[in-house]
């Protein structure tokens, strides 16, 4: 019998962002192939990956197009058949931030041809090099956004011999269901790739952190059905940062993670749920990672869906399949409304990391004249999900302290935004602490963390010139948020996008 | 292709602004504000009338002289809650100058000169009263007896600044007649024998009507339990702990809970965030160290309560108390 039981262990701080009425589930449905995908050759770490394929030649679905060697190869499959038509930089919402990197486009045939499947590797057969190969091959990676290399970390987990594999579907941001669609459809995927994670890990307890308000009984039964007789499935709350990492490892088992350390170094190894059918799915049945599930909803669309998505659709495609925008439709943000990126375009294309499209209603310009003095309030104190103290780290920021803002583990930041969200004075604390911490890198001479940082500070530069813009010549386009974009404009700001560094994001966005 | 604006994450809409709390706390000040009104005359009116215009002319002032613009600071509301905090303390018919100045010097010299809004060490208001306090004694311990309250040609005599105006119509506050006839060997006993100290039911019904305030503030979540219960709690604690050494010399906790500037001071005095500590744990300390001093000056100190002179020794305290209170963050070994 697997057990359904409330989280032994309290959640601190964090927001209560559900809507008070329950919303309807979507539709789940196979969102129709796109003319063109754009798959970016930059792997999570921020290398490029050598293209396999030229242009001009024809590609099938799953056919590696693109590979890093390296202990586990980082590798990038074709989402379907079609053409190369070219290996160009594109804009791509990648680690946080638009940066404009060498994509492959390519022209789909609408057959959706696919290479043979490669033979199952079960890890209850086969050794663990095989396995952690054959994750690395399908290229698989955490999807709930962090989009870390899944046979890094079990690698890492198995080295340090965990006893707690813990499968994330606590999905707290608002708008995101992609997770809750799967655990209703398919179940059993999930519970596929869990029996062999397990079988690799040698048999650990597992660990479900399921959101209080999911159905559990889709998941219960599949979990019986493959013999995960012993799993247990902790409700969390319903609430905003259950799902960071970190956060909802103390939840399950209490544990904390140390800082600069890594859940493996106390026994746990956490998934989410879709990264789990995905390396089922690659291991198991031999298939590439080449979709995933996306939720396109907000006021700014016809209708919503969580819509299975081939890699490299553009956003526009899924809006078109969403019945087109409507006339509220004034911001597009991939990901949720906290942690979420807003994209200046939808031409660009959905990624491993992509959990959402919500097409907001209203943009909520904040003028510089909004932000007041900080009134000490500990509003910020009372949300921040890993006990740090916003109100002093922001002083600290301000007057340049790096000793204070050490002292004080801005390090342990998370970015969630909960104080950002809950600050009277409109201080964009968030930022600042994404400024600090490249003021501090740099301090510490960690230049190259620093410039990968940095990348995401000029980004974010950029959008606020954008902003900026967008504010004075709103007279005019006001009651046209969707203007079209002159293409002058365009391969200007392309031009003065082209930026291709990188690092990997930070462990624990949730 | 379809351009659309971008903004940095988060994208929600900020829950609050300043302006919005203060209107709270100026809203939660109104059944004190009446029932002060009903106990203490219509000179808590003019006070009040005093106070606000001053506060609004200096911060204008100030602001003016520090270059700043005038708008967004004096529409935050910040300075009104000063005003009436003050207004609210002081004793009614207090010659005219004393309000204005008490007003300007919270103002000028406890808000601005450390730098505005969210900067001062110290409560201004409560640095306002004390300054008044220290500076002009009589005037400030004059409370009218409630029938010469609302003698209009007595009032304004004393409002003008004409001297001795009150002479035989002063009457003492709870705290100060238990004081006096204390010091003159009576026990409680016989105080309460000779029908109790006068004015205890008006003492009673401000702090009821305080306290109604503050747990407004409670419930919509501007303040925080923590100050109002720890300032509340120690003083209660101490009051008990004496009452039991000697019932006949130490007044009960109920009697140091509803008289003087209790639960105006716990509610909306102490838990003033600019001035106060703000790491949870270095607020329960705070408020303690409060509710501590409050009792030690009420019962061995040279003043009938202590409020002012307690919230502004803490603040000088609030450096040190936020340092030994930084919580841990996620993730540090306890022996850290």
């Amino acid at each position: 019998m697997v057990r359904v039981e409330s989280a032994r262990y309290g959640l601190r701080g964090g927001l209560a962002l559900e809507p008070s009425r329950p919303e309807p589930a979507l539709p789940w449905e196979d969102a129709p192939l796109p003319p063109l995908l754009i798959l970016p050759l930059q792997s999570q770490t921020g290398e490029a990956l050598p293209p396999q394929v030229r242009v001009g030649e024809r590609v099938l679905r799953g056919q590696c197009i693109a590979r890093l060697p390296g202990p586990w190869d980082a590798t990038l499959h074709a989402s379907s058949s079609g053409v190369v038509i070219a290996i160009e930089p594109r804009p791509v919402a990648l680690h946080a931030a638009i940066r404009t990197v060498p994509c492959i486009l390519i022209r789909t045939d609408g057959e959706d041809s696919a290479i043979p499947h490669l033979p199952p590797c079960d890890p209850a057969l086969m050794d663990r090099a095989a396995v952690l190969k054959r994750l690395a091959e399908a290229g698989v990676v955490g999807l709930g956004g962090a989009v870390f290399s899944t046979a890094a970390k079990l690698a890492c987990a198995a080295a340090a011999k965990v006893d707690t594999l813990i499968l994330n579907a606590a999905e707290c941001e608002p708008h995101i269901h992609c997770d809750e669609a799967l655990l209703a459809h398919q179940a059993e995927r999930i519970a596929q790739g869990a029996r062999a994670l397990a079988a690799f890990l040698g048999k650990p307890q597992v660990l479900v952190g399921l959101k209080e308000n999911f159905n559990p009984a889709p998941l219960v039964a599949a979990l019986e059905a493959v013999g995960l007789d012993t799993a247990r499935i902790v409700r969390v709350p319903a609430r905003y940062t259950a799902g960071a990492e970190d956060v909802l490892i103390r939840l399950l088992t209490g544990r904390e993670v140390p800082r600069g350390a890594l859940p493996t170094d106390i026994g746990c190894v956490c998934l989410n749920v879709a990264t789990v059918a995905a390396a089922g799915d690659a291991l198991l049945r031999g298939e590439p990672l080449t979709s995933r599930i996306v939720t396109v909803s907000g006021p700014g669309l016809a209708r919503a869906a969580n819509l299975v998505v081939r890699l490299g659709t553009p956003a526009a495609d899924l809006a078109a399949v969403c019945g087109g925008y409507t006339d509220q439709a004034s911001q597009l943000i991939l990901g949720g409304p906290m942690m979420g990126l807003a994209l200046p375009d939808d031409a660009l294309p959905i990624t491993k990391a992509s959990q959402a499209l919500w097409v907001a209603a209203a943009v909520q310009l904040q003028a510089p004249q909004a932000i007041q003095p900080c009134i000490r309030c500990g509003a910020c104190v009372e949300v921040c999900p890993v006990r740090l103290l916003p109100q002093q780290l922001h002083a600290y920021a301000r007057s340049g302290d790096a000793a204070a803002l050490e002292a004080h583990a801005l390090d342990a930041c998370i970015e969630c935004g909960c104080c950002d969200v809950v600050c009277p004075s409109q201080i964009p604390l968030v930022q600042t602490f994404r400024d600090a911490k490249i003021q501090l890198a740099h301090a510490q001479g960690q230049d190259h963390r620093a410039a990968w940082l940095k990348g995401r500070f000029e980004a974010r530069e950029a959008r606020l010139a954008q902003l900026k813009a967008l504010r004075e010549n709103r007279h005019q386009s006001a009651r046209d948020p969707l203007r079209r974009e002159d293409p002058r404009e365009r391969l200007a700001r392309l031009k003065a996008r082209r930026k291709t560094d990188g690092m990997p994001p930070e462990k624990g966005a949730p | 292709m379809t351009a659309f604006p971008t903004a940095p994450a988060p994208h929600g809409p900020h829950a609050r602004a300043v302006g919005w709390v203060m209107a709270q706390v100026l809203l939660a000040l109104m059944p004190g504000a009446v029932a002060a009104l009903i106990v203490r005359g219509p000179g808590v009116a003019v006070n009040l009338a005093l106070c606000l215009g001053t506060a609004y002319l200096c911060e204008a002032g100030a602001l003016r002289l520090r270059k700043r613009p005038l708008g967004p600071t004096l529409r935050d509301g910040s300075v009104a809650v000063t005003g009436a905090l003050i207004a609210l303390s002081l004793p009614p018919w207090l010659p005219w100058a004393l309000p204005v100045l008490g007003t300007a010097f919270a103002v000028l010299f406890a808000k601005h000169l450390y730098g505005g809004l969210g900067q001062n060490p110290f409560n201004p208001a409560m640095a306002a009263y004390a300054f008044l306090l220290v500076s002009f004694p009589v005037a400030m311990t004059r409370w009218p007896a409630t029938a010469a309250a609302w003698d209009g040609a007595l009032a304004w005599k004393a409002w003008i600044g004409a001297d001795m105006a009150w002479d035989g119509l002063t009457g003492a506050t709870p705290l100060g007649h238990v004081r006096t006839q204390l010091a003159l060997t009576h026990t409680l006993f016989e105080i309460a024998e000779q029908g109790g100290p006068p004015g205890a039911q008006g003492g009673l019904l401000l702090n009821l009507a305080f306290g109604l305030g503050g747990l407004y503030l409670l419930a919509r979540g501007i303040i925080n339990w923590r100050i109002p219960l720890a300032v509340l709690g120690t003083l209660a604690l101490c009051a008990f702990s004496f009452q039991v050494i000697d019932a006949d010399r130490y007044p009960s906790a109920l009697f140091h809970l509803t008289q003087g500037a209790a639960l105006l001071g716990a509610f909306f005095i102490a838990t003033d965030p600019v001035s106060a500590s703000t790491t949870p744990g270095g607020r329960l300390v705070y408020g303690a160290g409060i509710g501590g001093l409050v009792y030690l000056i009420r019962t061995f100190g040279a003043y009938p309560d202590g409020f002012a002179f307690a919230v502004l020794l803490m603040n000088l305290a609030v450096p040190l108390i936020d340092r030994l209170t930084i919580p841990k963050p996620y993730g540090t070994p306890d022996d850290a």
